[in-house]
Parts: structure tokens; sequence; C-alpha cells
């Protein structure tokens, strides 16, 4: 199967055509903005962190700038950095450049205050911007697609409607030659008969197992209730009791695909063929960076509660199975699966809805999260801000 | 489930149209204790257990108030018993449950996670 995709330098294929501002630390975060939001085309990949890191997080930050700098849906990168932070924008810079032609870089303390570098930046985006308004899109084998995997504001809905029918949707991508991958490590806490049953290789299931086991060992030595947040309030609200129920819920969305590879943050996934683990947490915004980071181009996001969330580097489908929220934020939700549970729609059905969304999304149809203008960001944090 | 003492039979609920008002409540594995209520039930409606496939599982009666989306037992679970949903255990009764009451956080505590005990 072939689908409308733009190439890249790389060798992958993008199924948007943006332009990545990627600040190297928070400080030029108001620059990065300005910049981005007078090219419309343009995302600012702002970020809260860059300096007074150390070691793993350290090296974790500039790698998922790297990979975002690099991801297939970004077509131009504009890295601003500022001259004294540790993710050092030269180095980020070079890095990007190995494989993403189309990169710019300013760094501040070499080349001025606010005004002149937004005023170059902005110059730097609109030849990118003409470059890439003449790219057309070409046939790519749809196993050049990765597809995303998230939950998010999860209530009794997701765990019978809207995750089941991702499964099925998640089921059909494989078989078609697609990547499937998905994150989520604490919503996976309770789910571990499940997992088994499901992971090829003993040594993926030991790793989602230990990968869980510090999640819930962290929560242990901070002396800490995990109910506080796992279920949320938002959850427990609605009808999730207990982190084991929210993720026995969570996990019906990979559906009875075969889990063929457990990676970690920051890794891209490279096996067809089943499904791909990657250790995240739970938080909508981290999940999002460590899915896109193995290399989704399309998020596909099912959300009980409600949530507007979008994503810079990729689009985000939302799905819903709960009808008060299909009203409710109506323009926030692009699949309204509520019928399985208030009519007579099947989980099979809710899939193939699902399937097609992602079909059509990814040969450029935008969805709602890109319409209203949410493209969010952040890095993932790993270690405390010692200094 | 259909021999277990604690789930009413279609003549115990007496006539169609009592049956024809029940609350609705979906089981998702053989194996469960609970099921989610797909409508709000209050103390003393008859509640129809049915599966995915639309068939019925059984036939209970809410001994209290229960919110949409949340659950119901199914038969009686004794203190620090398993609930079980999608076949697994989702924590531990807090508490003895009798078939048909409400079931959330007053009486099921999660054992994962409790870095507070």
């Amino acid at each position: 199967m072939k689908l409308k995709m733009f190439k890249r330098a790389n060798g992958t294929f993008g199924v948007r055509n943006r332009i990545a501002v990627i600040p190297t630390v928070a400080c030029v975060n108001h620059v990065a903005e300005k910049i981005a939001a007078a090219v419309d085309i343009a995302d600012a990949y702002t970020h809260p962190y860059g300096c007074d890191q150390l070691g793993a997080d350290l090296t974790l930050s500039f790698e998922c700038l790297r990979l975002m700098g690099t991801h297939p849906n970004t077509g131009a990168v504009l890295v601003v950095g500022l001259g004294c932070e540790e993710i050092l924008p030269h180095e980020l810079y070079e890095a990007i450049k190995t494989e993403q032609p189309d990169t710019e870089l300013i760094v501040m303390q070499e080349f001025g205050g606010t005004t002149d570098t937004v005023e170059r930046g902005i110059e730097i985006c609109e030849a990118f911007k003409e470059k890439l308004l003449k790219q057309e899109r070409v046939d790519a084998d749809i196993s050049e697609l990765t597809v995303g995997l998230e939950c998010g504001g999860s209530d009794f809905t997701s765990g019978i409607a809207s995750n089941p029918s991702l499964g099925k949707m998640a089921e059909k991508l494989i078989n078609a030659g697609a990547k499937v991958v998905f994150g989520e490590t604490t919503e996976l806490m309770g789910a571990e008969g499940i997992l088994k049953e499901l992971c090829e290789n003993e040594k993926d299931y030991d790793f989602i197992c230990d990968r869980i086991k510090r999640v819930e060992n962290t929560a242990i030595d901070m002396k800490v209730d995990l109910r506080g947040t796992q279920p949320s309030p938002g959850n427990i609200d609605g009808g999730l009791t207990t982190i084991e129920e929210k993720s026995l819920g969570a996990v019906c969305k990979i559906g009875q695909c075969k889990i063929v590879d457990a990676i970690a943050f920051g890794e891209k996934a490279k096996k067809h063929g089943g499904i791909t683990f990657v250790d995240t947490p739970g938080n909508d915004i981290a999940c999002s960076l460590g899915i896109a980071c193995a290399g989704a181009q399309v998020l596909v996001f099912t959300t009980g509660r409600g949530t507007p969330m979008g994503f810079a580097a990729a689009p985000m489908i939302k799905v819903t199975g709960n009808s008060r929220i299909a009203k409710v934020m109506k323009e926030n939700i692009d699949i309204d699966l509520s019928g399985i549970i208030d009519a007579d729609m099947t989980i099979d059905e809710g899939g193939k809805l699902v399937y097609e969304a992602v079909i059509k999304t990814a040969e450029g149809e935008e969805c709602a999260a890109e319409k209203l203008g949410h493209r969010d960001f952040s890095l993932y944090r790993i270690s405390p801000i010692l200094t | 489930m259909e021999q277990n003492k604690h789930y009413f039979s279609k003549e115990q609920i007496g006539s169609e149209s009592s049956a024809e008002t029940a609350k609705t409540a979906l089981f998702m594995n053989k194996k469960d204790n609970v099921a989610t209520l797909l409508s709000e039930a209050a103390a003393g409606d008859i509640v129809m257990v049915k599966a995915s496939d639309g068939s019925i599982v059984c036939i209970t009666r809410a001994n209290g108030d229960i919110v949409r989306g949340h659950k119901i037992a199914l038969k009686n679970i004794a203190d620090g018993d398993d609930v079980i949903k999608y076949g697994f255990s989702i924590g531990k009764a807090n508490g003895s449950i009798i078939s048909g009451d409400y079931v959330h956080t007053h009486n099921l505590v999660s054992g994962r996670g409790r870095g507070d005990l």
C-alpha cells in the first residue's frame, strides 16, 4: 500500500512539511516563539531546560531535540541558541544538519538582541517556507509510516470503547505493513498478565516489567501514594478506581498485537510485524515526545474526559468513547466512538474509523488539534535540578 | 455465572416491564466479579449485566446509588479478596463487599505504588 508523503534527505518520509524552531535553552523561548508566530508553517519547540543539566539527563535532552530536528515531519530547522547553555547550540546544529540539510543556527550572544534575532529568524524561516511549499508529496510505502498510540484523561469509556478500537486499528496497521509504538509505562502497572501473553520475547517482557517496577519503587522511595496521580482525580471521577483498573483499560489500545520490541526513551523503533513498547511516563506531553522520538509521524490519542492537546512534531488524532465530551468538546474531537456504548457501533467498526482517519491524516488531512493550533512541546527531564 | 445464588433470575424480577426499565451494566471477562454501569442506577434498581456481544450474563439489583461508568459487585467479595475486572485483579476489597454494592474508592484499594504504607 502506498501513501503520499514528503521525502527527506535522510531517506525517511514525513506526513507534514513544517519548520521546527528549536531553542537550546529556556532563556531564548520568547525569541523562538516570536519567530514561529510570524511564519504559519513554523512551530516553536519551547521547553524549560537546556541549562543546569548534567550527565544522562543532559544527553537525553540533547538527543530528543536532535530527534525532533531530524524527525520525518520536519522539513527545515532553525536552532536558536543563547551561547552559554549546556545544550551546545553549535553541536546541536551540526548533529541535525548531517541528516537535515535545511538547518540554520542563530546564537544570540554572537548575533544580537531580541529584535535583531527575531527579525533574522523570520527571514530564515520565510526562505525555508518558500522552498517547502514547492515540495510535493510522493508515493511512499506504508512501511515508512510509524503510528504512536496514547491515552489521556481516561475514564470508564476508554477501556470499553476507544482503546479497544485503537487495538483493532493497530492490528490493521501492522497487517498493512506500518510500524506501531506505544508507551506510558506507569499505565501498564497491573496489566503485566496481558503483556506476558503479548510479548514475543521474554527479554522484552522483562524489560517492560523492570521499567514498571522502577516507577513503583520511586513512589515507594518517595513515601508517596501513587494514587495521588494514578489514577488522577478526573480518572477516579470517571469511574476508574485504581491504577490496575486504569492500566487494564489502557493496554486495550494495543489489541492483540504482538509486542516485538521494547526500547528506552530517546531510541528509535526499528521493527515491523508487531508493536514496539517505548519506556515513557504516562504524562501526555512526555509520552508524545517519547513516541515521536521513536519515529511516530502520526499520534492517535484516546480521551474520555477530553483534552485539547496537540504535539509540535506530529498530528494527534483525538478519539473519544464519551458521548458527553463528544458534544461538549466537539471541536477538539476527531472521532466519536460513543456509539459503541450508547448505540450499536461495534469495536471493529470503531477500529476501521480510526484506521481510515490515520491514513487520511498521513496523507495531509488536518486533525482537530492542528486546525485549532495546538502544537505543544516540552522536554522530559530525568533528574532533579541540582545546580 | 448463572448459578451464583446472589443473582436474580428473570422469574424473580417478575414482569417484563421491570426488565425493560432495568439499568445496564457491561461485563468484560468471565472471571470478573464487578461490572460497569452504563447508566446511573438508584438503590433498588434492577441491573441487567451484559457481555460485550450483548448477551445477558446475569441480573442483579443495586444496593445503593451508583454513578454512570462506575462499578457494581456481581458477587460477595470478602475483605482483602481480589476485585476482578478484565479478568485480572484491579485491587483488593477494603471491607466486605456484597453482591449489588457500589464498588469504588471507599471499598476497593490498589496494592501498587504505595509508598505511604
